[in-house]
């Protein structure tokens, strides 16, 4: 399967396209990938980019390639890759779309989603523990650190989303 | 678009499914896998499992699984895209044991006439690591022809590129 299309009060949620790339290639090569591992070159980038949507087919869930107003903001979605304990909610908001609150807004919106469509009872993100905007915006969308978790490398915060009073 | 199913005289090449990574894994993290730029440790082994999935959507072809008529999978071919390429790529693996039998020709040229066919495609070609005689031999058997002028990936300018060309001489 692919992507189903969503839509919030001012985003749409939809599969990514080739297209999408190149917001991810520049996030990656910059400063701001250093809690992803990064700088990152472009082909490893791709491969990053590339076996996250090939989740779809492959799971049925994966990441969401977020719009506002026709334009590419970031990417939010469920991140599963070979080795991870379990299903990982993430995001990825391009420069110019910060502060906008785009990331929390598709967030409640893949939440929901997730409930709806495979009954989860949660979800986890895994943040580097320096990472303190993204753990702001997991506590902010009602996460909380659980220390009993296993993250997906040593040393992760692991912030658990209860989704049982969703849907 | 989603991954057809294509059927050769012996062979079925199906869409990948989780249950295929462990093997495909285990390929990828052995010997034979050092012609493709390996070998490589399980999450890059996932990262090549799931880029060959993802073509699908993102290109419109990409990787699928090679079966038998038993029901056994042996392998992979695809057509691969994306900016680790200079151009659209065809290429194939068998698993260790099914060597021998021209199961990677017969998928291939399968693979290949639909991208002729379906996908639009007028060229690919086939990058061959010069080590890699029996993939040499499977391009040569499909009437690919070395092309010393394409463009090759960096850290990879020893390797053999076969061009396959629509229309061309089998």
């Amino acid at each position: 399967m692919i992507a189903p299309t969503l839509h919030t009060e001012r985003l749409t949620l939809r599969m990514p396209v080739l297209a999408d790339f190149e917001p991810r290639a520049a996030f990656a090569a910059s400063q701001r990938s250093v809690f992803e591992g990064g700088p990152i070159d472009r082909a490893t980038a791709w491969r990053g980019f590339a076996s996250e949507v090939g989740q779809w087919p492959l799971m049925g869930y994966g990441p969401f390639s977020v719009e506002q107003d026709g334009v590419y903001v970031g990417e939010v979605g469920v991140y599963q890759p070979a080795g991870y304990p379990e299903p990982e909610l993430g995001w990825f908001v391009v420069p110019e779309a910060e502060g906008r609150g785009v990331a929390t807004e598709a967030a409640r919106a893949v939440m929901v989603w997730a409930r709806q469509t495979f009954g989860w009872d949660r979800l986890v993100n895994y943040i580097d523990p320096a990472n303190a905007r993204s753990i702001a915006l997991g506590l902010r969308l009602g996460g909380v650190i659980d220390t009993t978790l296993p993250g997906s490398d040593v040393g992760d915060v692991v912030i658990r989303h209860d989704l049982r009073g969703l849907a | 678009m989603i991954a057809p199913t294509l059927h050769t005289t012996r062979l079925i090449l199906r869409p990948m499914v989780m249950d295929d990574f462990p093997a495909y894994a285990a390929f990828m993290g052995s010997p034979r896998a050092t012609g493709m730029g390996g070998p490589y440790d399980q999450r890059a082994a996932w990262g090549c499992f799931c880029d060959d999935a993802a073509l699908w959507a993102l290109v419109g072809h990409g990787g699928l699984m090679i079966e038998t008529a038993a029901g056994v999978t042996v392998g992979r071919v695809v057509i691969n895209a994306g900016p680790l390429f200079p151009e659209t790529e065809l290429g194939w693996f068998l698993y260790a044991g099914h060597e021998g039998q021209g199961y990677a020709t017969e998928a291939a040229t399968t693979l290949r006439d639909w991208g002729f066919a379906t996908a639009g495609l007028a060229t690919m070609v086939s990058y061959v690591d010069p080590d890699n005689t029996a993939s040499a031999r499977v391009a040569e058997r499909m009437g690919a022809r070395l092309d010393a002028d394409a463009p090759r990936m960096a850290g990879d300018e020893a390797d053999l590129v076969y061009r396959h060309i629509l229309g061309a001489p089998r």
